[in-house]
């Protein structure tokens, strides 16, 4: 195959190239290693690039391939936000206080990626300990947006998001806690799902606030996010957090059933009271209900709590519990830590039992109020961010504190939410469209957003690079 | 806001200080939307549940010798169903 459209392939189009002996593992891993080269020194996505291991697991994955031993994703290259612990690699959290740590063991889902014959490339750019970015005070500095490099990433999968975007990998790992899968995804013009708490195991995955941490995949598209799904969902009795549940599994399959009658809740509230979206943004959603209506869905207003109620409880939990488990490196190693960081951590200290419990209260509220918002619509939209990706030395460490984040209720009502390209700015910026679900409906939301990127055809767009 | 500090057993410069007086007066903005003045016994946050039994708890010797002396079977412990469904879910 021509070297430069490689990088281009989806993991769908990749796997079916691979799996009819079309495309070699080794030459699509050597097509993004020399990618990676060129155009990472201004992206700054990639922390460690593990050339090496890489087309070894990309000679294993051709001999498979050759066995007829493959999978969907046999020799598809991906790569890890370094919150994943991998075996024998540097898991730094993109922090000074682990820039030394070397796990002896994968993370669960690593582990599952890699028995499916996945590639790892490295490991990729996150917001310290995925909080405290973006930061120009540690040793690695923050990933750059390929859309336009003076723009943010989102984050706090930051680097997942550039790399995907820019065709460095074709997949990631991304987590999320307060929307640090679905921001990147919006800003960086990706796919990105935040799966239903307890679908994805956490094991080995640099816990921010266990109460809230979910893992999730990250790519160009939907499809390719449930090919990857496909992989790491199910029951991991180690994780004390993993729900074991029938049915999980055939995300890919049945992408393709209809959508044709879903109720689709719009709630217009989020980014026009709640948190005021540009014009643009408001535009984009008002396009996408369109599109869902030309598909033949069912589009009603919806609503539900306020978004500024969601980020409260979130954001109080949050602080209370990743101040709680960085409380003693916080008392020995203070400076150690970005200045971003500190600021929306340390707060953690001062937080007192009966506020961590009064939110823990409210959540309860929020997850039953929002799981009845379910019963008079199938699934929910709104927008991601209310803007396109802003300024890079915009960003401030309260960033978020202040501000809500139209992401958060999905994080404290535990449900699945996808963020897919809704459109662009007038800058050629992307602009994410979000769609959310009751509890384990994983798949509905994943059909929804491959149905919608096929309508919209926001997916033959790349970024300028 | 220094004791407060003291008393979590931080160190911090001037410059850290400032931060956390910015972060603590955003915190206390949050928590200043969350209610307060619930019912005492509306509280199903805390609720701390026991995985269910793994393994049948054996039987009480009193019931050993009844089931005996009927030539009944024994009851079939829970493990002996539960097992094989679990060992199906790993990966």
């Amino acid at each position: 195959m021509r070297e430069g459209a490689l990088h281009d392939l989806t993991i769908a189009q990749a796997g079916r190239l691979i799996g009819a002996r079309k495309l070699s593992p080794v030459e699509l891993t050597r097509a993004l290693l020399a990618r990676i080269e060129r155009l990472d020194p201004s992206l700054n996505a990639f922390l460690h690039v593990t050339a090496k291991a890489a087309l070894a697991s990309a000679r294993a994955a051709e001999k498979a391939v050759a066995a007829r031993a493959h999978t969907p994703l046999t020799g598809i290259p991906v790569a890890y936000k370094d919150i994943y612990d991998t075996a024998g690699v540097p898991t730094t959290a993109h922090s000074r206080i682990l820039q030394d740590n070397v796990p002896k063991q994968d993370a669960e889902t690593v582990r599952r990626l890699a028995a499916a014959g996945a590639v790892m490339l490295g490991k990729l750019a996150t917001h310290e300990f995925a909080i405290g970015g973006p930061a120009f005070d540690l040793p690695w500095p923050p990933a750059r947006n390929p859309w336009d490099r003076d723009r943010f990433t989102g984050g706090s999968s930051s680097g997942s998001g550039a790399a995907i975007a820019a065709g460095l990998t074709l997949g990631s790992l991304g987590s999320d806690t307060g929307g640090s899968i679905r921001l990147p995804a919006a800003y960086c013009g990706i796919a990105g799902l935040k799966p239903t708490a307890g679908l994805v195991s956490r094991r080995g995955v640099i816990p921010l606030s266990p109460s809230l941490d979910t893992a999730g995949p990250m790519a160009w598209t939907a499809e390719d996010c449930a090919i990857l799904l496909d992989a790491i969902a199910g029951h991991d009795p180690a994780d004390p957090a993993s729900v074991s549940v029938p049915g999980v599994g055939g995300y890919a399959k049945g992408l393709d059933a209809p959508v044709k009658g879903l109720r689709i809740g719009l709630l217009r509230h989020f980014h026009e009271r709640d948190v005021p979206a540009t014009a643009e943004v408001r535009q984009m959603v008002a396009d996408a209900a369109r599109t869902l209506e030309r598909m033949g869905c069912i589009v009603e207003e919806a609503s539900l709590p306020s978004v500024q109620d969601y980020n409260a409880v979130g954001r109080l939990i949050l602080c209370a519990e990743a101040y709680a488990l960085h409380e003693h490196t916080l008392r020995t190693r203070t400076a150690d830590y970005s200045r971003t960081f500190r600021v929306r951590v340390l707060g953690g200290a001062l937080i007192r039992a009966a506020d961590y419990i009064a939110a823990l209260r409210m959540r309860s509220d929020l997850i039953r109020t929002t799981a009845a918002a379910f019963g008079r619509h199938d699934l929910l939209i709104c927008a991601t961010v209310a803007t396109p990706a802003p300024r890079l030395v915009e960003q401030k460490p309260d960033e978020g504190m202040g501000r809500p984040f139209l992401t958060a209720p999905a994080n404290v009502a535990g449900i699945p939410a996808l963020s897919v390209c809704g459109g662009f700015s007038s800058m050629g910026l992307p602009l994410g469209l979000q769609i959310m679900g009751p509890a384990w409906s994983d798949g509905l939301l994943l059909r929804l957003g491959h149905q919608f990127e096929q309508a919209s055809g926001t997916r033959s767009r790349r970024p300028p690079l | 806001m220094a004791q407060a500090v003291r008393r979590a057993g931080l160190t911090l410069n001037p410059g850290q200080l400032a931060d956390l007086v910015l972060a603590w007066q955003q915190l206390v903005g949050l928590a200043a939307r969350i209610p307060r003045n619930r019912p005492f016994a509306d509280d199903g946050t805390a609720v701390f549940r026991l995985p269910p039994p793994t393994q049948a708890a054996p039987a009480p010797a009193t019931a050993k010798k009844a089931a005996k002396s009927r030539k009944a079977a024994p009851a079939k412990p829970v493990a002996r169903k539960a097992a094989p469904a679990n060992r199906k879910k790993r990966r």
